[in-house]
Formats: structure tokens, sequence, C-alpha cells
């Protein structure tokens, strides 16, 4: 790729415009239709207050975004602000297409410190600013209310509930509860037939890991890599152990929907899953709420906190951010739109809507207001959040462990290789591919 | 002794007809099934088997999606890019491929050939000198952008038609020089007109193919201006939530234009296949 010429920002005011003294369009791109009414509803009112500058939104799905995104990078045509995401960002760091915000954040003042600190440094390196938190996420057991009240259970019961690698804990205990075969006869009774399973306790879906292993990974004490931007360590005992619980989950103890269903990149979301009765919780992220939302009837799920592991709790912590694009030929403008974007007006519009958890914390309880005005209850992911996380990892080996990941653990969850084998496999490659 | 021969050929007769008749089903249960979701409420396109009856129908997805999204524009670009496209390919190929098929020039065959070899290059090796040029030429964004490197024909179509064109009798077309007539005529005149059948079915194809395109379209196009209507589904399929009762409703509207491009050419497809040249 080549260099590409980093714009050195121009000064300060806000009013005056910088370009031809005629209007300057911006271009904003994003992968998420669900939160583009309220982002679109909210940039209408900064066009209000910058009649110099318009936007035009650039919506893609998140396969179409990156190949769209990468191709015009090359061809130096890119959005001028764009959302950023961690696998693809420490490439992007590197090949210098990400504008440093870090003299732009000093020249204009900008207080930072309403963000998350857990979200805002994984986007600096060497004292450079890459992006600024636009929301967050983190996993959660989602659950459909009428598969626990006709197994006789209260959401209350979903509490405080702990795994094992040995026996699988009360977490096991309570997925067998939840586990029914085609007799009506559940996982915990004489005469369960797991061969007909008409619904099973659990649904997981993950292809890098984040909404399943590395949570059981965090709570069995496993690190993914010994430092950030450092060398993968997934072929430890304690995550090892984490990858073959998943497994078990599936083919031993059988209260987890099989891997010939589930197993991306093909098998139906999991909010359809749960949807179609074919399970009656999910691991899944606080970004499918609304999905849930759509698929089930009203009333009919909650979300409760992920089981504790050996080590306690945890569950994987991850946020975007928004990015200017370095070859921006309107750097002043692009500047603006971004501390919009990640204003705390902005932010708290779009939770409003319950569209995402907003980058600044103290919005937090706007969101968690517009879901409880619909009757569920969000606060599970906000406790997660505030307790034992992990971030996704950053590694400039992202590329490779997304591809291996998918296919080596698809085959992983169908029994077709041992946890050891797949960790050591997974481990070894992508090593291989930091440089 | 002949009622059982007759008997045989009834057995048979019916065999092939069940066969027939499943490989129909086959082919169409996707697109009744996707019919069938789109008129589901919200709720019920997931809960239910995708066979159970859409009862209560609803209009509503349609509505949402016509509604809330830039349906109207999405199908009327993808009927500007397939349209013109289709043009230009019909003609530009017509011309190609008589000339690649009746007339000589010195390297003839060899261009022929080589320009058949292009279609072994996938599309996705291309993909990028083809988004610099066009940025170069200013084009990014715009309906001649996404028009352009289709337009002029593709090996495809002008192989398709030169092989027809080998079908026709020479001798057809000497009775028309020795009446007088030039390239041109003979082309428009004589060679056309007995060629209905398979321009029909190249526009037909043509007009699919691209109205089904979705990655040059995605590389080249922005704003909301120019996008087409496969963009505008695959971008309701957001990566966090698929709103699967609109993306069939979507689906089912996007489908409608080619079950009509279809019914009005299928006479000529079947016979292009089934005919050659002369009766």
């Amino acid at each position: 790729m080549a260099a590409l010429l980093t714009v050195a920002a121009c000064g300060g005011g806000s009013d005056d415009s910088g370009s031809s003294g005629g209007v300057v369009t911006l271009r904003y791109a994003m992968w998420d239709e669900v939160q583009k009414p309220p982002i679109e509803q909210s940039i209408r009112e900064f066009e209000k207050a910058h009649p110099n500058i318009k936007v035009q939104i650039e919506l893609n799905s998140w396969n179409d975004y990156w190949s769209k995104l990468q191709t015009q990078l090359v061809g130096r045509s890119a959005p001028d602000v764009f959302w950023d995401h961690v696998s693809y960002f420490p490439k992007f760091g590197k090949e210098g297409v990400l504008t440093d915000l870090a003299p732009l954040i000093a020249q204009d003042k900008v207080d930072t410190s309403g963000y998350d600190p857990k979200l805002a440094e994984g986007w600096k390196v060497d004292g450079k600013v890459y992006g600024l938190p636009k929301d967050w996420d983190t996993i959660g057991l989602f659950y459909s209310a009428k598969a626990l009240k006709d197994a006789g259970l209260t959401p209350a019961d979903l509490d405080g509930l702990t795994w094992n690698p040995t026996d699988g804990g009360t977490f096991v205990k309570t997925l067998r509860k939840l586990t029914v075969d085609e007799n009506g006869k559940r996982a915990d009774e004489p005469g369960f037939d797991p061969g007909k399973v008409k619904q099973y306790g659990l649904a997981m879906q993950a292809p890098t890991g984040q909404q399943d292993w590395w949570n059981f990974a965090l709570q069995n004490g496993c690190e993914l890599q010994d430092k950030p931007w450092g060398r993968w360590t997934i072929d430890q005992p304690a995550c090892v152990q984490a990858i073959q619980f998943v497994q078990d989950l599936r083919l031993k103890y059988h209260v987890a929907v099989p891997a010939t269903v589930t197993n991306p990149p093909n098998g139906p979301s999991l909010d359809q899953v749960v949807g179609r009765g074919e399970a009656a919780t999910a691991m899944d992220g606080s970004w499918m709420l609304r999905a849930f939302d759509t698929a089930l009837p009203d009333g009919g799920f909650g979300v409760a906190d992920l089981p504790a592991g050996p080590v306690g709790r945890g569950s994987v912590y991850n946020g975007l951010t928004e990015a200017i694009y370095s070859g921006t030929k309107h750097p002043k403008e692009a500047w603006e739109l971004l501390k919009w974007l990640t204003s705390e007006k902005h932010q708290k519009a779009v939770a409003q809507a319950g569209a995402v958890w907003p980058g600044i914390s103290s919005l937090n309880d706007v969101f968690a207001e517009a879901w409880k005005a619909k009757g569920v209850d969000v606060t599970g992911f906000k406790k997660a959040a505030e307790g034992t996380t992990m971030g996704y990892p950053l590694t400039e080996a992202a590329d490779t462990y997304n591809v291996k990941a998918l296919d080596i653990f698809n085959q992983v969850w169908l029994g077709q290789m041992t946890a050891q084998d797949a960790a050591k496999k997974i481990n070894d490659e992508a090593n291989a591919a930091i440089k | 002794m002949k009622r059982t021969q007759l008997k045989r050929t009834q057995l048979k007769r019916s065999a092939l007809y069940l066969a027939l008749l499943m490989g129909a089903a086959v082919a169409v249960a996707p697109y009744l099934m996707t019919l069938n979701s789109a008129l589901k409420e919200p709720s019920r396109v997931l809960t239910t088997p995708a066979w159970e009856p859409a009862f209560p129908a609803t209009l509503g997805n349609f509505a949402k999606v016509w509604s809330e999204y830039d349906m109207a524009g999405f199908l009327l670009h993808s009927l500007v890019y397939a349209g013109a496209v289709t043009i230009g390919q019909v003609v530009f190929s017509t011309m190609a491929a008589y000339a690649f098929g009746r007339m000589s020039f010195p390297g003839r065959d060899a261009l022929f050939w080589g320009y058949l070899a292009t279609m072994m290059v996938p599309q996705i090796v291309t993909l990028v000198p083809l988004f610099l040029i066009m940025r170069e030429l200013g084009l990014i964004d715009t309906y001649l952008g996404l028009i352009l490197p289709t337009a002029f024909g593709t090996p495809y179509g002008i192989f398709l038609v030169r092989q027809y064109f080998r079908t026709i009798p020479r001798d057809l077309e000497s009775a028309a020089r020795i009446d007088g007539g030039g390239t041109w005529t003979v082309l428009t005149r004589v060679v056309l007109p007995l060629s209905r059948p398979i321009l029909a079915t190249l526009a037909t194809i043509t007009f699919i193919t691209t109205w089904n395109t979705l990655l040059w379209p995605l590389i080249i196009t922005n704003g909301d201006a120019v996008r087409v209507v496969t963009l505008g589904i695959s971008a309701l399929k957001g990566q966090y939530s698929s709103q699967y009762h609109l993306i069939l409703a979507a689906a089912a509207l996007a489908l409608l234009p080619l079950v009509v491009i279809f019914l009005l050419f299928q006479r000529h497809i079947v016979r292009s296949i089934a005919l050659t040249g002369l009766k």
C-alpha cells in the first residue's frame, strides 16, 4: 500500500470555512442499519449548526463494509469519517490511514475523561490517538421467558450459576432442565433421548470466540496473549479447558445446539434459534438486543449474567470508535463532525433510541431506561462491563487469527478435532503471522 | 402384446413427468418461500416453519420497506443500470460476434481467443485496477462508472452470439451480397432477423446478471443517488441484527421485474435452444 500523506490539521475556530468558501460534503461510513435513523436525525442538527458542511451517510453491511473500505483505501478515496473496529485498527494504524487525533484534542481542549478508560486506552499507540469511543458491548445470557416458565424456572434462577471443567457445575445442571426431547422428557429426567432433542438449553455462535469461549477462558484464568500487541498464548491449559468446555456443552452434556446448526458463517443468528424455540438461552452480545426484540414476542425475553468460572466472573468488553481518514480533503470539517459524533448530545440521542450502549459512561442509564420502558432489564451488560473484563485482543495478526479460528474451531465444535490440537495449531499460525 | 407396450410407455411417461415436476418444485420452492414469508407478521417470520402459510397475511412488511427505505429509488437505479448495460451489450456483442464469426481479417482468431481468455481471470483481480481507472476518470459514484465496464459486450455474450451466427448458412448471406448488399445490410437485413431468439436470450441473461450484481456497484457507488437494489437489500442485513421480514419483502420486490422480463422473452429463449438456422 502506498504511503499516505498525513494531512496536517489546520487551526481551530469552528465558524470560518477553511475550504473554497463553498459547502463541503463529508462522507461518513457505517455498517449498522439499526443505528442509522437516530444518527441521521442528530446529524441533521449538526448540519444546522454548521451550514457550510453537508454529511452523506454511506451504509453497507459488515462484510461489504470492510471489502469496500479496503478497496477505497487502496484507491485513496475512503470516506472522511468512518466506524472502526479493534480487529482492523492495528493494520490501519500501521498503514497510516488513520488521523492522529492527539494534537486536535489538545488544541481544542476536548475533555476525554467522560469515556471509559478501558475503552479509550486500546486506541492509543505510542502517544497517538486513532479514534474516540462511539459505543461499547459486553456478552450476556439472553433467555426466552416462555422456555424458563415451561421448565418451572424464574429469571432469578439464572443468576449466580457456576461452571467448572470436571462436571459442568450448576450452569450445566440448569441447562439440563432447559433441554427437552421430542417426548417432552428433560435432560435431567430418566428416559431422556439425547438423539432427538427438540429444545436445547443453550445456543452459542462466535466466529472468533468473542461470544463463547473467550468468556469461559477469562472465567478460567486464561490469557489469550502474553501482553497487548504480544504473542498468542491460547495453548495454555486454562485456555484449552475453556475450549474443551464449549465442546463438552455440545457433545458431552448435550445441552447446547449442535455445531451443524450454529457454525458460522452460515448458521442462523441466535435470535432466530431462540425465536424458533430451538434453544432456551443464548450467549450473545448487547448489540443483539434489537434483534431479539424483533424475533421474540413483546416481553418474551430477558438478559441474565454469564455464569462464573473457577476464578470468578468475567466478560469480553469491546467498543467501536469514530475515526478520521488521514487522506481526507477536509480535515477541519471532519474533525468538527467527529467532535459532534463523540459528544454527549449525540450519544445521548442514539442511546435513547436503544441502539447501542454509549461511549460516554455517564449516559449508560439513558440506554438502560430506554430498554426498561420496553420491559427488558439490560443492566447485566453494564454490571459485566464494570466487573472483570477482557478487551478484544490487540494484534497485528487479527486477519490470520480470524480466518484460522473460524475454520478450526468449527471442526472442534463438530468433534472432528481435539481442543488441544486446535489451540496449538491456531497459536502457532497466528504467532507466525506477527512480524 | 400391444397393450403391455402401451402400458409401458405410459408408465415411462408418468415417471418422466414426475421427475420433471419434482425438479420444477425444487427450482420454484425458494421463491415461493420468500413470498410466503414476506407476507407474515415480523414476529412469526422466524417462529413458524417456513412452509406454514402466511395466515393472517399482511402487507405490512412491504409497506414498511417501501416507506422506510428508498425501495422505489433502488429499483429505478437498478432498472437504469441493467437497462443501459443490456442495450449496450446487445448492440456491441452483435457487431463483434459478426466480425469474429463471419469476416476475415488478420489475427482474427488470435484476438478472439485472447479476448475469450479474459473470462478465466476472476473479477476480483481486476477490481482494484478498474476502480483506479474510474477514479482517474472522475467516474466514482456515477452511472457511467457503473455501466462502462460491461456495456461494450463481454466475452461470454460475444461467444454466445458468434456460435449462433455460425449456424446460419453462408448461402443466405451470399445471396444478399449478389443482390448488392454491403456488410451492414447483410447483418441488419439477413442475419439479425434470423437471430431474434439468441438476442432475446442474451438480453435476458444480461439483464438478470446485471440486476443481481453486487460487487461492482458496492465498490464504485457511495451515495443513495445511484444505489442499486442489491446493495439496498445487502445493507438491510446489518452485521448485528438481520431484519428478515424486511429483507424477504425487499427480495420479493426485487424479484418482480425479473419475472416480467422472463415472461416477455421466455418463448424466444426456448426457441434459441431448440432451433438452429434453417427450418
